[in-house]
């Protein structure tokens, strides 16, 4: 692993690249594109095993941060989705630099699944583009969130005493994360289904609940490439569960999956 | 402020980030910060607290470090045969020596959260350049005024009693049998309660060496329902003015509410600036205090 700081100066992103373990050097590297609060959080050491077991397969991958997230600069919720397909517009870049690599593919978990192809939709020489429980609506993400929210600062076991509840706990932030209105809309305006181009060779949906959201998406997508899949990993993430929220994840069916779609006609 | 990624340990394996103030701020007889970290989660934090309160820190002149045991988060695994709580300890003194030879610092002050806080209290009885811990949800013990204010409370708590009746008709006080994999991995990353008896004499040394303690305890801790409930516990030991207690009622554990973090940042910031920077004889320009995120 080698962690480094990349991007402006004033604004620098925080990457960790993986190298390849095994003399079976891939051309294509895979970069990361993680979800953000909680999500990241209970995800970050799955996907650094994810990042080990693609090494040993020959592939670069490079994990990073957006600004105002995790060890980048900024205070949080100072991004918003616009900055953050940006930023990983410049990390495909950086990992195309450090790794010598022609193509790039993606993996976008959750919120980092809508922000992974929004970038596709502009760059160019992507390979694959995997998605694992992808936001694709985020009107309907802000609602998941917001009753998220809601049962969370209602758990007696959480917040046991009165005190707790006498405050507004819906200013700027849904289970702590800090989303202030620029962050919020600019989630809200997600709308996957209606993006016009695509320039990934090939689209993966993997999704952990059958959900309509994610079966149309993959469609959605699959029109505008020139191949797509929908799987079904039945290992429940717990993204909406109440008692999932501090559980760091280890899904080693969704990980083989992952590894799987990202390394098959490599 | 700068932010640094540094390797270190053996085999520069392990993996940290300094927080430093701008050279304006910076005073070098101030203690560096090192930030363990909490469970299984990475250096970050949860909610980004390590983050926040590193670069808040840095503003008030500290150096802050955060870094990852080995094996989590972006630290590689040290080859060591050691249980892992004896582990984490040879890791601070791994992340101690490093910032003594790198950058010739010999205070240290810890802070840590749940497992974090055994980790504070173990690296700050085994290493004499730790001056200072912070322990948030950390060791409690049972009280009197504890068990009358905890039986006081559900005796007349209408939700305890609804839920009493609610497992017992849904036979929910099964416990749940853990595989051999969740239990190894449970015993990793969960600390024992150490006997009060040990605590005692791990405070008493920590006092004789004039150890600053921060102990700060959230709402959500089910073993602690008082603020004077630690000094209660300790009740032989003569802390003097060495011991800080608060408890943050209103708190989830990991601070999740952005009030509660801002609030235990500003706790933690004025402890230390009380504590370590009383003994200047120049206080250095400060930068204007921003609001934590």
């Amino acid at each position: 692993m080698n962690q480094f700081f990349f991007g402006d100066s004033d604004r620098q992103l925080y990457g960790v690249h993986h190298a390849p373990t095994s003399a079976n050097f891939q051309n294509t590297a895979v970069l990361i594109c993680y979800p953000i609060g909680r999500e990241y959080m209970r995800c970050h050491r799955a996907l650094v095993r994810l990042c080990d077991r693609l090494a040993r397969s020959g592939f670069h991958s490079l994990r990073f941060d957006y600004y105002g997230t995790g060890d980048s600069a900024g205070p949080s919720g100072s991004g918003d989705i616009d900055e953050w397909v940006a930023n990983t517009r410049t990390a495909a870049n950086e990992l195309r630099d450090i790794s010598g690599a022609e193509n790039i593919s993606m993996l976008g978990v959750r919120l980092g699944g809508a922000i992974a192809t929004q970038a596709c939709s502009s760059e160019t020489n992507i390979d694959k583009l995997v998605l694992w429980d992808p936001i694709a609506d985020g009107e309907s993400y802000m609602r998941q969130l917001t009753h998220l929210h809601k049962a969370f600062t209602d758990d007696l076991d959480r917040f046991p005493k009165p005190a707790s509840r006498s405050r507004n706990l819906f200013s700027d932030e849904l289970v702590g994360m800090t989303i202030p209105p620029a962050l919020r809309d600019s989630i809200r305006r997600i709308d996957l289904a209606s993006l016009e181009s695509m320039n990934a060779e090939h689209v993966s949906v993997v999704s952990t609940i059958d959900r309509d959201e994610c079966r149309e998406m993959a469609d959605a997508l699959g029109r505008l490439t020139d191949s797509h899949d929908y799987e079904i990993v039945n290992e429940p993430a717990g993204w909406d569960t109440l008692t999932d929220l501090g559980v760091v994840m280890m899904p080693h069916q969704m990980l083989q999956t992952m590894l799987d779609k990202l390394s098959t006609n490599a | 402020m700068k932010e640094r990624i540094c390797k270190f340990g053996n085999n520069h394996s392990l993996l940290g980030i300094t927080t430093d103030p701008e050279p304006d701020d910076y005073d070098e007889t101030l203690p560096a910060v090192i930030l363990v970290n909490a469970g299984l989660l990475h250096h970050v934090g949860q909610n980004r607290l390590n983050v926040t309160l590193a670069r808040r820190l840095a503003k008030k002149g500290f150096l802050a470090f955060r870094f990852d045991f080995s094996g989590q988060g972006d630290s590689e695994i040290q080859d060591s045969s050691a249980p892992v709580r004896e582990r984490s300890i040879d890791e601070i003194k791994q992340v101690l020596d490093y910032l003594q030879a790198s950058r010739n610092i010999s205070d240290f002050v810890v802070i840590g959260l749940c497992t974090g806080a055994d980790n504070a209290h173990r690296g700050a009885v085994a290493d004499k350049r730790i001056r200072g811990a912070v322990m948030l949800d950390g060791y409690s013990y049972i009280t009197y005024r504890y068990l009358i204010n905890r039986f006081r409370h559900k005796l007349f708590s209408p939700t305890h009693w609804k839920n009493f009746i609610k497992n017992r008709i849904s036979g929910t006080f099964t416990r749940k049998k853990l595989t051999r994999e969740e239990t190894a991995e449970a015993r990793a990353n969960f600390w024992i309660l150490p006997k009060r008896s040990k605590a005692a004499r791990d405070y008493a040394v920590l006092v004789d060496r004039e150890v600053r303690l921060l102990q700060v305890y959230s709402g959500s801790n089910l073993a602690y329902n008082y603020e004077k409930q630690f000094a209660d516990a300790f009740k032989e030991i003569n802390f003097s003015n060495l011991l800080k207690v608060c408890y943050i009622e209103q708190a989830d554990h990991t601070y999740s509410i952005l009030e509660d973090r801002n609030h235990l940042i500003s706790i933690i910031v004025d402890w230390l600036e009380a504590g370590f920077k009383s003994r200047l004889t120049v206080i250095p320009r400060r930068s204007k205090e921003r609001e934590a995120s």
